[in-house]
Order: structure tokens, then sequence, then C-alpha cells
């Protein structure tokens, strides 16, 4: 009886939290399907044309092409980069790990205002003429999913055999690349993925750098959202829906790829 | 063929000398056992021998050629380590067939070796698992078929069975034999425990501090040790220096005397003891330990500790904490050190 008593509380207690957290995305939800809803309690008139003037919108398109392309190719260069890094450096260098440690741990310590300051001087000038261009925001995102990836990574290869699986390898014939490719990847893909999806989600949500070093030259989702900001706000809820939903549905995807 | 000559074999790390000038031969088809106690460098000598460790000095040959700076991919070397090492992404068929797949034999011919081999270690119908499945014994089963599916030249075994527990560590020990006799394959076996050394091997080589302290089969290993640190080691040998020898026996002795707790007998009065035999020698029961067919006590004689085994034959030979009872000992058993 009282364990039944016990249950019924936890589970009113998760319910009450999950609602709690949920209510900000409900009301936007319901604000984005509303024609109106200024005087009157309840919302006057039900629509879809937010969300049709949103995806019909050019601009907005090329916003989310822009940061789904950003997002995507960061990540691929920070995997191509990363993984194997460090793996060296938990291999072969382990000296190195604090250095590779400390240096994961920069792009939280530094607030993104004031590193975008630095990034700003060092690539505004001849020969390195970034600014402004997408290609100043790969560089800077690799940097932010660094860390992410680094610990996945690493937990990964502490939690496997790696040095005598690296020995049973050679011994039985793979080079070291060989044992990397068909024995230390396969092992670390999990975690690898999960990270990748973390720093996905993290860097569509992006906002200063896009802002302060690409701008208008290169619209992303976020800076798109902030431009729009004094347009209807039934239509910014859209927006804000929409790219819920987008990250939502990859996220889901992810973890089901994964399993 | 498949000999082993190691010559002045020395390796340092950093700070440490692991061991210096190690010279030895191992016979081809030889089951040879590197026992010694932990740290001693066992495992880098086995390292060595597989290319995993870079060797300071010396040599090492394996058959006709000088192996000491091949890369560990070119040696022809199969190894197990006592974590088995499986690959965990691949199920027990995919494990055993990696090292062909990486020599680029047809499909065929793989999926025949694989089969042959895991009927060899009983592991047949294993062969879609994944390692986290198997037990222990089974794990280290697929390590040895993995080493053993691509013919080497020689096997190395790192402590396969310390980690598994004593019934399928016994099992395992046989099979072991049974397959290195079968393919009659030059293996060094590395192990701290001196009854598994003594059960498996053709020779050992007793190792401390890196030195190689006696290498000789079994049967000469354990009854004509040729140090107190083997005395000690291989049994529960009874080291006595000169003047505990001295107290014991009541006669004078040089250096140290090494005697078998099986050597020593009780006193019975119907018997008749011939010459080999010491003077009879009174003693107390300081504790005893049941050990399933013998009974080991501790005895103290002339104020010297023996350690003695009895068979557990007679209910009427138990003797108490604080019996007094006569012992002779088999002068012709003892060593002098
Ligand atoms: N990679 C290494 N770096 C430094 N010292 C090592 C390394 N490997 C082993 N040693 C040292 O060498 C000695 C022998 O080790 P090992 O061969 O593993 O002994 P055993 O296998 O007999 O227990 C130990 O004192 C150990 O600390
Ligand atoms: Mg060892």
């Amino acid at each position: 009886m009282s364990t039944k008593r016990a249950m019924a509380y936890h589970y009113s207690v998760t319910c009450f939290i999950y609602f709690l957290l949920l209510i900000p995305l409900l009301a936007t939800l319901v604000y984005s399907l509303c024609d109106q809803w200024g005087a009157t309690i309840l919302p006057s008139g039900f629509t879809f044309k937010w969300y049709i003037q949103l995806w019909t919108d050019p601009r907005f398109l090329t916003a989310l092409y822009h940061s789904m392309t950003l997002a995507v190719g960061t990540l691929i260069l920070s995997a191509v980069l990363i993984v194997p890094c460090v793996f060296v450096v938990f291999y072969y260098y382990p000296k190195l790990d604090t250095g590779l440690n400390i240096l994961t741990l920069l792009p939280f310590a530094i607030p993104p205002v004031v590193s975008s300051v630095g990034l700003l001087q060092l690539y505004s000038d001849y020969p390195l003429l970034l600014t402004g261009t997408p290609w100043i925001l790969v560089g800077c995102y690799v940097g932010i999913a660094l860390p992410f990836i680094y610990r996945a990574v690493n937990n990964n290869l502490r939690a496997l055999n790696v040095h005598d699986l690296m020995d049973a390898a050679r011994l039985l014939g793979a080079s070291s690349t060989q044992a990397f490719f068909k024995l230390i990847l396969p092992n670390i893909r999990k975690g690898l993925m999960a990270s990748l999806f973390l720093s996905f989600s993290f860097l569509i949500g992006e906002f200063v750098f896009a802002n302060l070093l690409a701008g208008a030259n290169f619209e992303t989702l976020q800076v798109y959202l902030y431009n729009m900001q004094q347009n209807s706000s039934h239509f910014t809820s859209a927006l804000v829906i929409s790219y819920f939903s987008i990250t939502l549905i990859l996220t889901l995807l992810a973890t089901r790829f994964n399993r | 063929m498949n000999s082993v000559a190691i010559s002045h074999l020395t390796k340092r790390f950093t700070e440490k000398t692991v061991f210096s000038d190690i010279n030895l031969t191992i016979q081809d088809g030889e089951f040879f056992t590197l026992l010694g106690p932990s740290g001693c460098g066992k495992s880098t000598l086995l390292r060595c021998l597989a290319g995993l460790t870079q060797v300071d000095n010396g040599t090492i040959q394996l058959g006709e050629q000088d192996i000491t700076h091949l890369a560990p991919q070119k040696r022809d070397i199969g190894m197990v380590f006592q974590s088995y090492a499986l690959f965990p992404n691949l199920t027990v068929r995919e494990n055993v067939a990696f090292g062909l797949r990486i020599q680029k034999l047809d499909t065929k011919q793989i999926k025949q070796r694989v089969d042959d081999i895991l009927a060899l270690v009983e592991l047949g119908e294993f062969a879609e698992r994944y390692p986290h499945s198997l037990s222990g014994g089974q794990r280290q089963r697929v390590a040895l078929a993995r080493s053993l599916v691509v013919r080497p030249k020689m096997l190395l075994l790192d402590e396969p069975l310390s980690a598994l527990d004593a019934r399928i560590r016994k099992h395992l020990r046989q099979q072991i034999c049974a397959i290195q006799r079968e393919l009659k394959l030059t293996t060094v076996f590395v192990t701290h425990d001196q009854e598994e050394a003594l059960t498996m091997s053709d020779r050992i080589a007793l190792m401390n501090e890196g030195k190689i302290i006696q290498c000789d089969p079994p049967e000469k290993l354990y009854i004509e040790p040729s140090s107190d640190f083997t005395a000690r080691f291989m049994g529960q040998y009874n080291v006595l220096d000169a003047d505990q020898a001295q107290q014991l026996f009541k006669e004078s002795y040089q250096g140290s005397l090494a005697i078998r707790p099986e050597s020593i007998y009780v006193f019975e009065d119907n018997r008749q003891y011939d010459e080999r035999f010491s003077e009879k020698i009174a003693a107390t029961v300081k504790s005893h330990q049941l050990l399933g067919s013998i009974i080991r006590y501790q005895l103290i004689a002339n104020n010297v500790e023996l350690t003695v085994d009895l068979l557990n034959r007679h209910a009427e030979r138990l003797f108490d904490v604080g019996s007094e009872l006569s012992i002779l000992i088999d002068k012709s058993a003892m060593r002098h050190l």
C-alpha cells in the first residue's frame, strides 16, 4: 500500500516537473497557431498562416541551409581532426594529455564575446581575411566542438583496453592504422556519435559568434531569429517551434540510428 | 626449426633496469615456462620476444632468423594476454578470423580454418556470440584460437589463467598442454604460480629481480634447488642457515640447508629406519592445516621451526597443537645450498 502511494507521489512529481518545463513550449506552440491573441483571455482564430509565411520566406530557407551546412561541415571536420589526435595523444603520448585537457577547457573559460573580439582582430587583415565569411565560423566552431568530442572519445578509450587490443592486433599482422580503423574506431563510435549530436544542437543554437563574426553576410538561423524580432511575435513563435522541431527530429533520428 | 636463442638481452626503462644479460635457449616444440614473483620482469621479457617492447642490448634468434629488431607484425609469433584482449566489436568467429583477414586469404579458406580451430578449443557452438557474453574460460580459449589460427612459429602466453577460478584453471591448463603437444608448438608460458609451472612445463626458468636463478626441468627444479630462492619458491621447503642446521642436528654445518616438508617423518615404533635417516629429534606441534590429501604441520624442534607434510591417512595420526612427538629427517633428500 505504502509503496503504491510512494509510487503515485513520485509519478505526480515527475509529471509536474515535465509540465512546468513544457509550459513555455506549449504556450509558444499555441501562440504560433493562432491568428490573434491580444485583449481576450482565449486566442481568437486558429491558423497555419505564420508557418506558411515562414516556410515560404527565402531568407529563412537560406538561413536554415546556412546553419545546417555550417554545423554538419564543422562536425565532419572536427571528427576528422580531433578523433585521431585524441587517440594519438592517448596511445603514444599520454604525457600530452594534461595539455590537451587544459586546451579543451579554453572554449568554456573565455566568454564568446571576448574571444570573438580577438578573432575579429586576427582575421580582419591580410593575409587571413576571413571575417564575414563562413570559414571563420567553421574554424571557431571546431574549437567549440573540441571539448565535447575530446571528452567522449577519451572516456571511451579509457573504458577500452586500448594497449592490449593494439598489441593483439599488431601480433596478428595488422598495422597500427588498420588496427585503429578496424578495432578502435568501431568501439568508440557510440560515444563519438553522441558527442557529435550534442555539439550539433549546441552549434545550431549558437548566436554570439555567428552574429559578430559573420553577421549579415552569412545569416544563420539564430541571427535570422534575432533580426526578425520586430516582426509579429506569432511569426517568431512559429520560427521557434520550427527550430525546436528540427533539432528534436534530428536528435531522435540520431538516437535511433545509434542503436 | 623454431628454436629460440636469446643472448645478452638487456632492457632498461628510464630509471630502472628490468633485466640485463639474459641468456636462454628454447628448443623447437618445447613448453618453456618463465616462473617468478610478480614484478621480476617476466612480462617484459615476453614482450621483448613478441617485439612489443624494444630491447636495449642483445639479440633474439627465432629459427635461423635474427628477429631482434623485427616489427611484431613480421615475427609470426602468437600471444595470449592475461586480459584476453578480445576485440569487443567482433563476434567470436570474426575475432578468430581477424589475422587471416589481414593476410587476405579467401573467404572459404578462412571459414574452414576458423571452424577447425574453434572445434579444437571446443567453441564451435559459440562462433556467432560476442566476447562480452562468454565466461572467462571461454574468452581465453577464443584468444588462444585467435593466436593459433595464423599458425605462428611460437606461442607466448602471459599469465593466461590468472584471472580464472580454480576449477576452470585446471581444465584449461590441461587443454593448453594437450593442444601444445598436438601442434608441437614452441611455447613460452609466463606464470607466478609454481604449481602451474610444475604441472605444465618441459622446462622452467625461475626468475627473480630480472635474473634467471635456475633453468631446469620441473622434477629437477623441485628436487634439486640450487639456491635458497629456488628452495623457498618451489615448495614449502624448510631453508635453514648454518646456525639453525647445527641447532637442529647438533653437528656443525657449512652453508644453508633445504629440507622438503615431505622428507620429514614422524617416528613410529614398529618401523625400521635405515642410515638415510637422522637421529630421532623431539618436536612440539605449533599449528596445523588440513590441505586435503596432506596435513601440513608447523613443528618446533630444538628451537627450529619446521614445516612438515604428512599424508592424511589415519585419523589417529592427527596431532593436536602442543603434542610432543619424535621426528626423523631423510638426509638423502636434504639439499646443501
Ligand atoms: N612500460 C614500463 N615503463 C616503466 N617500467 C616498467 C614498464 N613495464 C614494466 N616496468 C617495470 O619493470 C618491472 C618488471 O615488470 P613486468 O615485466 O611486468 O613484471 P612481471 O610480469 O614479472 O610481473 C616492474 O618493476 C615494472 O615496474
Ligand atoms: Mg606480468
